[in-house]
């Protein structure tokens, strides 16, 4: 009888780059494959769709919610802040924004009504994070779930406010508030819904926190926390203040995605689960896939966001049918990054006896 | 007031929510987070309208559960043999399921409805009332019970004491997702019957916020799955009577749950129920001696 064990390794960093890079390539190479196959489209096609996916400048649209968010849980994750609320912290930093831009004085001001709107929606969103945190800290409740379920009490937040007290008056069919004064909607790039400001906000965001993760003392006993917290506090750190400072950074770089979505794309609070997408969790996917390192989730981010383009690009047959088959190649890649992680971290040794 | 109580205890979808949560319940007290559960309740309720279609009843029954046990099969290997993140396992799964459950919807299905099963009332209440108690005395009457109740604890622990922690979590997990195919067949054939796209969607997180409310005792959750599927049924009455807005009533599970268990924990409560305290550990066993 041979005896399987399976083992931890170490694999250099440029190996466990390679290997997901490998994965992700030859997950979209089944990906495609699967597609030609179940629609029936000639493999040509889906790979022509595939590259035109790789060069499309709407991949920012998505980038510009994506990065930010996904920065921020990768912040979270190093520190073992399991922070998987950050739709919800979305949602409600897309309500701040709102508030700022449609029901204060500073809505109308130029160029200072943006920024306000945005510093909000990032306060909203740290203050969405702030009781699952406090939670974790001083009764030991897993953060997982509490932040999983105050998603949904995010949701149905917002749903209340556009479906109430910010109904729009001039707004028929779906329950939205009234459009945002010109004055605090953020331009954008000309014939295209995302804003090169943000863009370069987003990416200069994850420039930044990559030093503070990497380069100060703060953040490296953030990445410490992660695997040992005796060794942290030993450094002279409080381990719950680090906890609460990496919880409150993803829930405000949500919170600052979810602003962007309403002062850039949607220009309005509609309903939680229109202005949330999703995206929030998606986002944890894709720190992941960056390895938790701001800098790798750059790429990480405008991969994911050619999926998404991509599945836009397979649902041209059937709608139906396109966005259940774009929902399982996304899950089917996701997987596989698992997988790689798995082949990465561990390996699997056969002994006979 | 009787009559109310009959009536929501053998609501179909009461029972279909209730087998849900006791499922639940028994893949986290073996300290699994069991955040796929949503997307195999989806593929599971599409599994079961489309082979009822096609295949009747009894052998949609079968069907079901075997599909959702092979689903959560894929997910226990995820965790317990690739020892991915539960969380993150959880999630990507969801998204793969969603895609698949419609999938398999729009590929097989020959009409949008099914006739409903037609089950009394007193059936429907002693399958949820039964599992309740079945979930209950296998939990905490047997030693495969005690077991997955250690590993959910303290995981090395339990392997010290001799218990095989990933055969013991793979074993919970086909157990609880027996309880969720049953329930998922209920909620197609008896009281939904019919589908559209991404049916169900949404049921596995109420299922797991249920549980979490519950602090994952069967016995607890069932009156727990009870209050809050009157409050749902009646979300409409509720309206009409007092005003209140459905959005609230439906966040109303949500905040219940963190407050109960915030109170729970707060309380020596927590030192009784004893809540599976690693739950989303990933247990790795070469690491023991650490």
């Amino acid at each position: 009888m041979p005896k399987v064990a399976i083992v931890k390794r170490e694999l250099s960093k440029i190996a466990t780059v390679l290997a997901k890079v490998l994965v992700i390539l030859l997950g979209l190479l089944l990906a495609a494959t699967l597609t030609s196959i179940a629609t029936g489209n000639p493999l040509k096609l889906i790979s022509i769709t595939l590259f035109q996916s790789f060069t499309n400048l709407n991949v920012f649209v998505y980038i510009s919610t994506l990065l930010p968010t996904a920065v921020g849980l990768s912040l979270a994750f190093s520190a073992n802040a399991w922070n998987l609320g950050a739709e919800g912290q979305l949602v409600f930093g897309a309500i701040g924004a709102t508030f700022i831009a449609l029901f204060t004085p500073l809505g109308r001001q130029e160029i200072i009504a943006p920024i306000a709107a945005l510093i909000f929606a990032s306060l909203f969103g740290a203050l969405w994070a702030l009781p699952a945190a406090l939670l974790k800290m001083f009764r030991g409740i897993n953060e997982a779930l509490t932040t999983l379920l105050m998603n949904f009490i995010a949701y149905y937040v917002a749903n209340y406010l556009v479906k109430g007290p910010w109904r729009g008056r001039t707004v028929y069919g779906y329950p939205t508030t009234d459009m945002i004064p010109i004055e605090s909607r953020i331009p954008t790039a000309p014939g295209y819904s995302f804003s090169w400001y943000v863009v370069v906000a987003c990416i200069a965001i994850a420039v930044l926190l990559y030093l503070f993760l990497y380069r100060t003392r703060v953040g490296i006993a953030l990445r410490a926390l992660g695997s040992s917290i005796h060794f942290v506090e030993l450094s002279g750190l409080s381990s719950k203040k680090l906890f609460l400072i990496a919880f409150l950074i993803s829930g405000a770089l949500a919170g600052f995605a979810g602003g962007v979505k309403i002062l850039v794309y949607h220009k309005k609070l509609v309903e939680g689960s229109i202005v949330g997408g999703g995206y929030g969790f998606t986002s944890i996917m894709v720190s992941w896939l960056g390895g938790l390192n701001p800098l790798f989730v750059i790429p990480a981010s405008y991969y994911t966001a050619v999926l998404y383009i991509l599945s836009f690009g397979l649902q041209i047959g059937s709608a139906a049918v396109g966005d259940a088959l774009s929902s399982t190649i996304v899950g089917f890649l996701l997987a596989l990054i698992l997988l790689a992680d798995f082949l990465t971290r561990y390996r699997i040794v056969i002994r006979f006896r | 007031m009787l009559v109310e109580v009959v009536k929501i205890i053998s609501d179909p979808l009461v029972v279909a929510l209730a087998l849900w949560v006791l499922g639940d319940i028994f893949v986290e007290r073996s300290g699994v987070i069991n955040l796929a559960l949503d997307g195999i309740i989806t593929a599971a309720i599409a599994t079961a309208f489309v082979s009822t279609q096609n295949f009747g009843y009894l052998i949609s029954l079968l069907i079901t559960v075997t599909i959702t046990l092979a689903f959560a099969s894929l997910f226990m290997i995820f965790i317990n043999i690739l020892h991915a993140y539960h969380v993150l396992t959880g999630l990507a799964l969801n998204i793969l399921f969603y895609g698949l459950s419609a999938l398999i919807g729009l590929r097989f299905q020959q009409s949008p409805s099914i006739t409903t099963l037609n089950l009394n009332s007193l059936t429907l209440a002693s399958i949820s009332i039964l599992t309740a108690a079945l979930t209950w005395l296998i939990l905490y009457k047997t030693s495969i019970g005690t077991a997955i109740r250690a590993c959910g604890f303290n995981p090395r622990a339990a392997e010290h004491s001799g218990v095989k922690v990933w055969r013991i979590r793979f074993l919970a997990s086909i157990i609880g997702y027996i309880a969720v195919g049953i329930g998922s067949y209920i909620y197609a054939t008896v009281y939904r019957g019919g589908w559209s796209q991404y049916t169900g969607r949404g049921y596995g997180f109420l299922a797991i916020t249920l549980a979490m409310a519950s602090t994952w005792h069967p016995l607890l959750s069932y009156p727990i799955t009870l209050a809050f599927g009157y409050l749902y049924t009646s979300i409409y009455s509720l309206q009409l009577l007092y005003g209140i807005p459905p959005d609230v009533i439906n966040a109303i599970p949500y905040i219940a749950s963190i407050t109960i268990v915030t109170i729970v924990y707060s309380t020596p409560l927590h030192k009784k129920l004893a809540t599976p305290r690693a739950l989303g550990e990933v247990y790795f066993r070469e690491e023991r001696a650490a």
